[in-house]
């Protein structure tokens, strides 16, 4: 006893790194998921997709006897469901023949039974009862990886709901699935099935797309009562916990209801019911004439059914209220800026649409400054700047479809990657990065923190990939890549009246690639022209291959990164000094920035 | 299991649900959950906050030769991201990241770039690189002996730092948080397989291999370094090495500067046994697991005590170990079971074909003409010369035909290049060239390519 107290007091003696525990809610949500994980995975099967090129799919546990529930679709020979479909269960590596007790192409479900597999079921839940922003779990397959060992789990939250009379007809969530995913189980983080996942992209990028469970059982109630029985009945309702795991619903609810206000949907152009897609978008170069006509017929034929935004690729987006008299920050690529300005509309919530105009561009910041005839609109409450870094947790907010619609905006949770990003862009942007998905629609719409107050306006950045550093990386456009930017309140708040006097600032183009030494830049070519043919700014400033940039701006640049930071504040038009050595001999010269 | 208790509560939560937007949870649960979820979001803060100065955002900078001009020079080709692991300044990264680095340097959270040499790999075929970085006498850093990934499970929350897209290169790395979704995975790339990897689905993205993986505890846990992905973004799948692999290589890697720490190599080939076990195909003539007495035919059911069933638990166990380590094989052989042990071997003795451009010297060893050139039919011509390096200080000038280096005639820009690329720097010879009809010949010392392209060693 005596002994104990004495090296626990001499280990207190030691230097040692900061509280080596995680103190309750940090352990306590991961208990819960890991729980849940734990429950559900043996219940997990891979179904065995017939076609090549299918990757297999999942299916889950849902009654004794070995009752299978997976997707339809990828199962169908020749337009039929077969009458029996291999599935393989975790941990085993045999195959097991199940029969097909029943299908419904409503819900694209259908039910098997593996005789002879004891497994217990997976324990049901009531997905009338899910909610925005609370925890789910995917349990599924991933390409196949599946294959040799048990399911793969993926926490995300349930990022938007759609409902129609009977209740949740289906909804998002941002965990990431992948093809071998169709047919996975999410359940909640108390282990509970609450719906299968039956589509992995939606219009927001990334995510499922979730089949309530309480559906699915409707649907074969009307269907086949006897398999509907085996579907079971759902529990009643669970009490609410003051539980970590039950925590984080209920205030992301609470945070979209007080910021929705304030988002708005963008569109631009936008291509009606049978009106010639090109008169919006343009031919693809090169198109012969009996081509074209055979184009135009074929988008009056899809454009009804095109998910909104897809077709002109970049019309729609969201934006947020940033004056109450009738200001509206907007991703500059969904106003159709600069090209020939077709309708520019705002949607708000309350299904009023009315007429924009552009006042103030950035391209540096990419983004848009819009009016549109309002009085008294409701503007969100700044967060504060100092509570912010690296793992806040944050909301991004939007409407995937770039319009609202009946729907309460999409809300992504995620943590706050890194704060003071993107200063290659501005130097004084600082902006938010978050690994909450933004992409497609909600881009342009607000990151709030978990009290619904503002941190930043989404940025429109999902191109920096392409014209970043890696060439070959691109995401497509609408993908999320668990980057996103916003641009923080307070830093906007200096450029906003820049915008509101109708700036537009785009910015400059050097035209020189070189390499950095210790003294600057070492040009090793110089490019003549720019895109418009007009001398670039290199070219005007009489810069030579061989020539070393040691300032620009005043601004050292002794690394690309830092020619970068020391050309980010000025716009193209903007005089600016460059300083250089030729041959030993420092030159100062004055030139305008040339546009790219 | 549910209480009548809380019956009450439960009218509530139906309220919540059902009402969609109207109806929403009473107050004091709001107030209790905001409580929950800020102490939960303060505690992930601290964690990050903790080990945020020791993670960095590595520039690799290729060195780029254009044989048509001579021009040389460096071009920061690709990033990554990487962490400190002793105060010393050794940095833990990937092979693919620093893949035919001529000058690496990794910024730090204090917006510092520092220059890193490489200190040792695994080689070709893994992909764990030990770096040593210069410029500070002492350095954060994270240890590496804390975390445990073997005890890693489904579920566990875990987040990466790094340098996704090389947005992080002011040094500040950007954290992604997700759980663990599988462990013990194989997951392979055109170059590496990773065994026994750690599957998650916090973000990953080009740019992130290299940095760790860190659990809740803000332990050292793993190294990201792939993804599955068709479009070089996120899917929601990334592989981490797992820190208990990594150890096995560090020892080994700190005493042994500039040379391979390879994967161990034993030369055998196995399948699954139909009896349960790894049966072995075949076996490389003169490997180690030859030399121990390893047919083909045999059937492997325990590998340094541990059980395997199939290939899978094998490959788990054998193909994580690096070179010179023991392997304990339990083996069935007709109707008798055998043990024998043997030391694993390095990848370099594996049999492959080695490549023909590995054996000239790379650019940054190589000597510099101090010129660049073009050629005219059958004639190569000076374009440029720089004043202070080789034909700068032989004299030679813009304009001159070269006719002659060393003993060779000058033809072709080839022919010049060959010669160039297995010669070293300060090599003295003479070299012949043509100016106004007349050929006049002088000596030369040939320069360094890679001082000239602004490598910094």
């Amino acid at each position: 006893m005596k002994r104990t107290a004495i090296v626990r007091a001499a280990l207190c003696l030691l230097p040692l790194p900061a509280a080596e525990s995680i103190a309750g809610e940090l352990r306590a949500a991961e208990n819960a998921v890991m729980k849940a994980s734990k429950s559900v995975r043996p219940t997990v099967v891979t179904v065995i997709t017939p076609n090549a090129g299918d990757s297999d799919q999942t299916g889950v546990v849902v009654a004794q006897g070995g009752v299978i529930l997976t997707t339809r679709r990828l199962l169908l020979r020749g337009g039929h469901v077969p009458k029996t479909v291999p599935v393989r269960f975790p941990d085993k590596d045999k195959t097991i023949t199940a029969e097909v007790l029943a299908d419904d192409e409503g819900t694209d479900t259908v039910v098997l039974r593996a005789k002879g597999a004891r497994v217990k079921p997976i324990s049901i839940g009531r997905s009338d009862d899910v909610q925005q922003g609370m925890w789910v779990l995917l349990v599924g397959q991933t390409y196949g990886q599946g294959r040799e060992s048990a399911p793969t789990v993926s926490l995300g939250v349930v990022s938007n709901i759609v409902r129609d009379n009977d209740g949740p007809l289906w909804f998002h969530a941002s965990a990431l699935v992948n093809p071998g995913s169709v047919g996975s189980p999410l359940v909640d983080l108390s282990g509970d099935l609450v719906g299968l996942v039956t589509a992995r992209r939606t219009p927001a990028g990334g995510q499922s797309i979730v089949l309530p469970f309480d559906r699915v059982r409707r649907a074969y109630r009307s269907r086949d009562p006897a398999v509907a029985k085996l579907l079971g009945r759902p529990p009643p309702p669970r009490a609410w916990r003051a539980h970590v795991a039950d925590a984080l619903g209920p205030v992301i609810q609470d945070a979209v209801r007080r910021a929705s206000k304030a988002v708005v949907g963008v569109r631009s152009g936008g291509v009606q019911k049978g009106e010639k897609v090109a008169a919006a978008v343009g031919y693809p170069k090169g198109m012969s004439d009996k081509d074209k006509k055979r184009f135009d017929e074929y988008q009056k034929r899809i454009t009804p059914r095109l998910v909104p935004g897809a077709l002109a690729g970049h019309d729609r987006a969201s934006g947020v209220v940033v004056g109450a008299d009738g200001w509206i920050l907007a991703p500059l690529r969904a106003t159709g800026w600069p090209g020939p300005l077709r309708k520019l509309t705002v949607d708000f919530m309350d299904g009023a649409r009315l007429r924009a105009k552009i006042v103030g561009t950035d391209e540096r910041l990419r983004i848009a400054l819009l009016k549109v005839k309002a009085k008294g609109l409701p503007v969100l409450e700044p967060a504060p700047a100092r509570g912010l870094a690296a793992g806040s947790f944050v909301v991004a907010l939007g409407f995937p479809h770039g319009s609202p619609g009946q729907a309460a905006p999409q809300s992504t949770f995620g943590v706050v990657s890194r704060t003071k990003a993107l200063a290659r862009l501005h130097p004084a942007l600082s902006a938010v990065q978050t690994d909450a998905a933004v992409s497609g629609g909600n881009r342009g719409g607000p990151l709030i923190d978990l009290d619904g107050r503002l941190v930043g306006y989404l940025m429109d950045v999902n191109d920096t990939e392409r014209t970043g550093y890696f060439g070959r990386v691109r995401a497509r456009y609408g993908e999320n890549t668990g980057l996103g930017f916003a641009i923080p309140t307070d830093v906007m708040a200096k450029f906003l009246p820049k915008l509101m006097a109708g700036g537009n600032f785009a910015s400059g183009f050097l035209g020189i690639s070189g390499v950095p030494t210790k003294k600057g830049i070492l040009v090793q070519n110089v490019v003549e022209s720019n895109s418009k043919g007009d001398p670039t700014t290199a070219k005007a400033a009489g810069l030579k291959v061989g020539d070393i940039v040691v300032s620009v701006g005043g601004a050292p640049t002794r690394s690309i990164e830092e020619l970068r930071r020391a050309l980010a504040p000025y716009a193209s038009g903007d005089q600016v000094e460059f300083v250089y050595l030729r041959d030993g001999e420092e030159t100062r010269v004055t030139a305008q920035l040339s546009p790219r | 299991m549910r209480s009548a208790k809380l019956l009450p509560v439960w009218i509530a939560v139906i309220g919540v649900s059902l009402g969609s937007a109207t109806v929403r949870a009473s107050e004091p649960d709001l107030e209790k959950a905001r409580e929950k979820v800020r102490a939960l979001e303060a505690e992930f803060q601290a964690v990050v906050a903790k080990v945020t100065p020791a993670v960095g955002a590595v520039s690799n900078y290729h060195a780029t030769f254009n044989p048509k001009t001579g021009q040389v020079g460096v071009r920061l080709v690709g990033f990554g991201s990487g962490t400190v692991i002793s105060r010393t300044g050794f940095f833990l990264t990937n092979v693919h990241v620093v893949d035919k680095a001529a000058r690496i340097t990794v910024a730090l959270s204090d917006g510092v770039s520092y220059e890193a040499e490489l200190f040792a790999d695994t080689g070709s075929k893994g992909d764990i690189a030990l770096l040593k970085l210069h410029g500070r006498k002492s350095w954060p850093f994270v240890d590496y002996n804390k975390g445990d990934a073997k005890k890693l499970e489904p579920g566990n929350f875990v987040f990466a730092m790094g340098n996704p897209f090389g947005h992080a290169l002011d040094g500040t790395p950007a954290v992604t948080l997700g759980i663990v979704s599988g462990k013990s995975r194989n997951a392979s790339e055109r170059r590496f397989t990773y065994v026994g990897a750690v599957q998650t689905d916090a973000e990953i993205n080009k740019g992130n291999s290299g940095g760790p993986l860190f659990n809740a505890l803000g332990h050292f846990i793993g190294m990201n370094g792939l993804m599955h992905s068709t479009t070089g973004s996120n899917t929601g799948i990334g592989f981490a090495i797992p820190i208990n692999q990594i150890r096995d290589f560090i020892a080994p890697m700190m005493k042994r500067q500039g040379k391979d720490v390879s994967y161990g190599y034993h030369g055998l080939h196995v399948g699954t046994a139909k009896s349960g076990g790894a049966l072995v195909r075949r076996v490389d003539g003169g490997s180690p697991a030859a030399g121990a007495g390893v047919r083909r035919g045999d059937v492997i059911y325990k590998v340094n005590g541990k059980k395997v069933e199939n290939r899978t638990a094998f490959v788990n166990v054998v193909d994580q170990l690096p070179e010179k380590k023991l392997v304990r094989l339990s083996f069935r052989r007709g109707n008798n079971t055998k043990t024998t042990s043997f030391k694993l071997g390095s990848q370099a003795d594996a049999p492959r074909q080695r490549n023909a451009a590995e054996q000239a010297l790379p650019l940054w060893e190589r000597a510099y003409l101090g010129a660049e050139w073009k050629q005219v039919e059958n004639a190569v011509y000076l374009t440029r010369v720089v004043a202070t390096a080789g034909a700068g200080g032989a004299k030679l000038a813009a304009g001159d035909r070269l006719v002659r280096l060393g003993r060779t005639t000058i033809t072709s820009i080839d022919q010049l290049v060959m010669i160039l690329s297995y010669l070293e720097p300060g090599h003295k010879t003479r070299i012949a060239y043509k100016r106004d009809g007349r050929t006049r010949e002088i000596g030369i010392v040939l320069s360094d390519a890679a001082e000239a392209a602004g490598i910094v060693r």
